[in-house]
């Protein structure tokens, strides 16, 4: 048999975890056991993602989930693929996937890594998230605010909104502490990280416009494998895909996500208006073009063609 | 054999006198934008990842004077009760230790380097450019390798003045 | 084969008496290139991204800190200050020493400069009053300890950083066991000036309410220092690393108008620090590439794995574990023991249920036993250096057994009862 290693970077505790002990368990049993797949959680591997490029490219492990927007240091083009503010339906977002996967198929076969399909990332609400009840941009022009991203920043900062970037792991305290009054984050798992002891208001801003995690062969193991593990690989990373894409977009899911919060003592406020979501989205967009260019001609031409499959959906 | 001596003296106190100096920059550094955060209610936006990357220089500039004046951390507990021909071999052995993983590290460094510079890899938000900063990296433990030799290839002994066993860490 | 290369390399290498963090770094390089199929670039990917990443940075400011104030003379008049409040306690000036040594751990990060620090002023004073010289450097070595357990810590940090876990909350859960522990070696010293050989001398200076009271306002500016570096942080202020900066330039500040801080001082004050630094960063390099190592090599899951075989319980298994600290405590001491076993027992005892900021206290607590364990321990070391060699090495080792032993009890007491670790966290 075949033991190929896996890192990924999430937790044990999320989904995507689980989807990864799917995949590893579906190639066990197209190949009948001589194919296993070990997936190292949490980064057990002691890599760290923003490298995950240069590894698979060497070969050091021989299979990783791949995340575009971590890559900003090595490949600035992926990494701008695609961004917060594209999408204002959930439904959008499974229109423009399939582009987005081409162009990071395209991108991580330039680092010599083979794609085989992955894990389409579920269409989380994203709220604003507040100690106080806040659901226009107006009010938050006097607030700070804690985001995920650089993009985000500059988003905000278009509104004359101060934001800043603090990792997951620390915005409960800072929420706590009173460094931002409100943070910009997937209301659908707000519980997971405790939220609703911090903030006790939200508002819906838009769909989470989320990067696919696909799912990366190093070359060189790639080279070792006969042809039916390959084909193998092929079809239960095209199989994750599907049934991760399947339950991507989900209403009930969100509604249920919604009442649970409420039942824990948020108070959920009107979605933010209309006008605001445009504001909101068109900072977005500049923003990303801004990051777009700066990846140069090949960041560029990424996002003109994202941007106009959207154009299109939109109309 | 001495202008030589003299020669890697004053290059890695020159060295080591930058990083002081580094040092001290990051401390302002990271107190102006503490302050700015609260006076105009916004941080420097790039100076953790600025603050980072002093650190790293911190550490690779001062590395080969602190190697010259004997003050890095061995644990010579074993060897100091050891009889002077003895002595003599693990001070050989631990020059071997130090210069091979000196080597090592100048050809991946290097390495890590020329491929960042290839790609043209920048910071993630102020899009600093990396590669100036990865080649103090094999810049450091090449100076390491001339210091060792300069020692003639036994432990850089302590002056008298430093025998506080590095008050150091913790 | 991993275990064999590891173990044999640590101890040959270690023992031969190179350079700490050269020896740890050719191990790792050594099992990624011979035993991860020739990954040993990954040993710059890691090294990068430690030394790059911001809350290490925590880590020079704080030791700027500990060394402008000792070079300022703050420290003595905070010792001379707290003196006359401790005349009427059995054990009299010997708790001065505990007093000073948690208020300023409540400024610095580390250990040994806290050891120092007190040390320098408190052994001369102690002893022209006939003090017992032994009895007065177990109270500094142990005293030192409390250096990182009461935030700020550097091992805190380092914790925090390279495990990932909130130093803010690390930093919470440090200050009752810090305090409580502060408390029992006053308590200590109390019982031991009752009982056995004389160690207090016979003074007896009478002092007046109003003495008491001009010595403590005489150390105003401590607490606002503490605001500084703590409040800060806790008000959600500052992250460590801005609150270690507020405290660098409060403290120059401090220098200038309160202490004699020169700025010829100063600069003097910043290459002794940085010198250290560069000790500590050395050691950090080869750390992440030995822990790279070990975790490509999935080194910490082969031992939960084989522990787990061996049928202990998970406190069982814990006992192990301090154990293991313990006795490579006698060799280690510091960040050092700190950085060498985090890659092994972080996940370990992670994959066993324990809490990631209960065991960042315990781990930092054991580190602490080991600083004072001889034959290798810095603040005995320290200690025996201020004395000019009147207490020796194997002294001052057996001054500091009742401490090392309070030490291990607490380690013991914040196991069974790990509430008293994760209350304070738990309100934030
Ligand atoms: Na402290
Ligand atoms: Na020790």
């Amino acid at each position: 048999t075949t033991t190929l290693r896996f890192h990924s970077g999430y937790a044990e505790s999320r989904p995507e975890a689980q989807h990864l002990n799917d995949f590893a368990a579906y190639v066990d049993e197209l190949s009948g056991g001589e194919l296993k797949i070990d997936v190292f959680h949490a980064g057990s591997l002691g890599l760290s993602e923003p490298d995950m490029l240069r590894v698979l490219q060497r070969g050091n492990v021989d299979m990783a989930l791949l995340y575009g927007e971590y890559y900003t240091r090595d490949a600035p083009a992926l990494a701008a693929v695609y961004a917060q503010g594209a999408i204002t339906e959930p439904g959008q977002h499974m229109e423009i996937l399939p582009i987005i996967r081409e162009i990071y198929e395209e991108g991580f076969s330039k680092w010599g890594i083979q794609t085989i399909g992955g894990i389409v990332s579920p269409v989380f609400s994203v709220g604003i998230h507040c100690k106080e009840p806040i659901n226009s941009l107006a009010q938050l022009e006097r607030k700070a605010i804690r985001v995920w991203s650089s993009q985000l920043v500059d988003a905000f900062d278009r509104l004359s909104i101060s934001a800043e970037v603090i990792p997951q792991n620390d915005m409960y305290m800072a929420l706590q502490t009173g460094v931002v009054d409100c943070a910009y984050y997937l209301s659908t798992v707000a519980e997971t990280v405790s939220l609703h002891e911090v903030a006790e208001y939200e508002a819906y801003l838009h769909p989470w416009a989320a990067v696919p995690a696909m799912f990366g062969v190093s070359q060189q193991t790639w080279g070792r494998l006969s042809d039916d593990h390959r084909q193998v690989l092929i079809e239960a990373g095209e199989y994750m895909w599907e049934k991760t894409g399947d339950a991507a977009v989900d209403p009930v899911r969100e509604q249920a996500a919604r009442e649970r919060r409420e039942s824990l003592g948020v108070t959920i406020l009107d979605d933010f208006s209309e006008e605001d979501v445009s504001r909101f989205q068109e900072a977005a967009m500049v923003a990303w073009q801004r990051i777009a260019e700066r990846a140069g001609d090949e960041g560029t031409r990424n996002y003109a063609t994202v941007t106009e499959y959207l154009q299109e959906i939109h109309d | 054999m001495h202008i030589f001596g003299k020669l890697i003296d004053k290059l890695t106190y020159s060295l080591f006198l930058i990083g002081v100096m580094g040092g001290i920059g990051m401390t302002l550094l990271v107190f102006v934008s503490t302050v700015l955060r609260y006076v105009i209610g916004r941080p420097i936006y790039f100076s953790n990842e600025l603050a980072g990357l002093l650190f790293l220089s911190l550490t690779f500039l001062t590395i080969p004077h602190v190697l010259n004046i004997g003050r890095h951390i061995r644990i010579d507990l074993a060897v100091n009760s050891l009889r002077p021909p003895m002595k003599r071999v693990t001070g050989l052995f631990s020059s071997f230790v130090l210069i091979a993983f000196s080597l090592i590290f100048i050809y991946e460094s290097w390495d890590f380097m020329r491929f960042s510079l290839m790609i043209d890899a920048r910071s993630d938000i102020s899009g600093i450019l990396l590669w100036p900063w990865m080649i103090l990296m094999p810049l450091s433990f090449t100076l390491c390798i001339l210091v060792q030799i300069r020692h003639g290839l036994r432990s850089p002994e302590l002056s008298k003045s430093n025998t506080v066993p590095a008050e150091v860490t913790s | 084969m991993n275990w064999v290369i590891l173990s044999v390399g640590l101890f040959t290498l270690l023992s031969s008496g190179a350079v700490l963090g050269a020896a740890l770094g050719l191990i790792g390089f050594i099992l990624l290139h011979f035993q991860a199929g020739g990954s040993s670039s990954l040993a710059i990917n890691s090294a990068w991204n430690l030394l790059t990443g911001f809350s290490l940075t925590a880590v020079p400011l704080f030791i700027f800190l500990g060394d402008i104030l000792l070079s300022s003379g703050v420290s003595t008049k905070v010792y001379n200050g707290l003196t006359p409040l401790f005349r009427r306690v059995p054990g009299r000036l010997l708790h001065t020493n505990i007093a000073v040594c948690t208020l300023f751990s409540a400024v610095s990060g580390s250990s040994s400069a806290t050891a120092a620090a007190i040390g320098s002023i408190g052994y001369p004073e102690l002893k022209n009053r006939g003090y017992s010289p032994s009895m007065v450097v177990g109270t500094l070595a142990a005293g030192g300890t409390l250096g990182l357990l009461i935030p700020p810590s550097l091992a805190l940090i380092i914790y925090g950083a390279t495990q990932n876990v909130s130093i803010g909350q690390l930093f919470l859960a440090g200050i009752v066991p810090g305090l409580m522990i502060s408390a029992t070696f006053s308590i200590w010293i109390m019982i031991r000036s009752k009982v056995g050989s004389v160690v207090v001398p016979d003074e007896q200076e009478p002092v007046s309410r109003s003495e008491i009271l001009r010595g403590l306002l005489q150390v105003w500016p401590l607490p606002i220092l503490i605001f500084f570096v703590l409040g800060t942080i806790y008000m959600g202020v500052a992250t460590p690393t801005e609150a270690a900066s507020l405290g660098v330039i409060a403290s120059v500040f401090m220098g200038f108008t309160w202490g004699d801080l020169t700025l010829s001082k100063l600069w003097s004050a910043f290459v002794n620090a940085t010198i250290m630094f560069s000790a500590i960063a050395f050691i950090m390099l080869g750390t992440a590439i030995l822990s790279q190592a070990v975790s490509l090599l999935a080194l910490p899951r082969e031992a939960v794995a084989f522990i787990a075989d061996l049928g202990f319980n998970r406190y069982g298994i814990l006992v192990m574990v301090i154990m293991v600290y313990i006795i490579l405590g006698c060799f280690f001491d510091g960040i050092s023991l700190l950085l060498m076993t985090l890659p092994i027992t972080f996940p370990m005892m992670m994959a066993l249920g324990f809490d990631p900021i209960w065991f960042g206290i315990i781990v930092t607590l054991l580190m602490e036993i080991g600083m004072i364990t001889p034959p290798v321990g810095l603040n005995l070391f320290v200690l025996t250096s201020i004395t000019k060699n009147e207490v020796s090495l194997t002294s001052a080792a057996w001054a500091s057994l009742p401490y090392w032993l309070i030490l291990l009890g607490a380690v013991g007491l914040y196991t069974l009862l790990p509430g008293i670790v994760l209350w304070l966290p738990g309100f934030w």
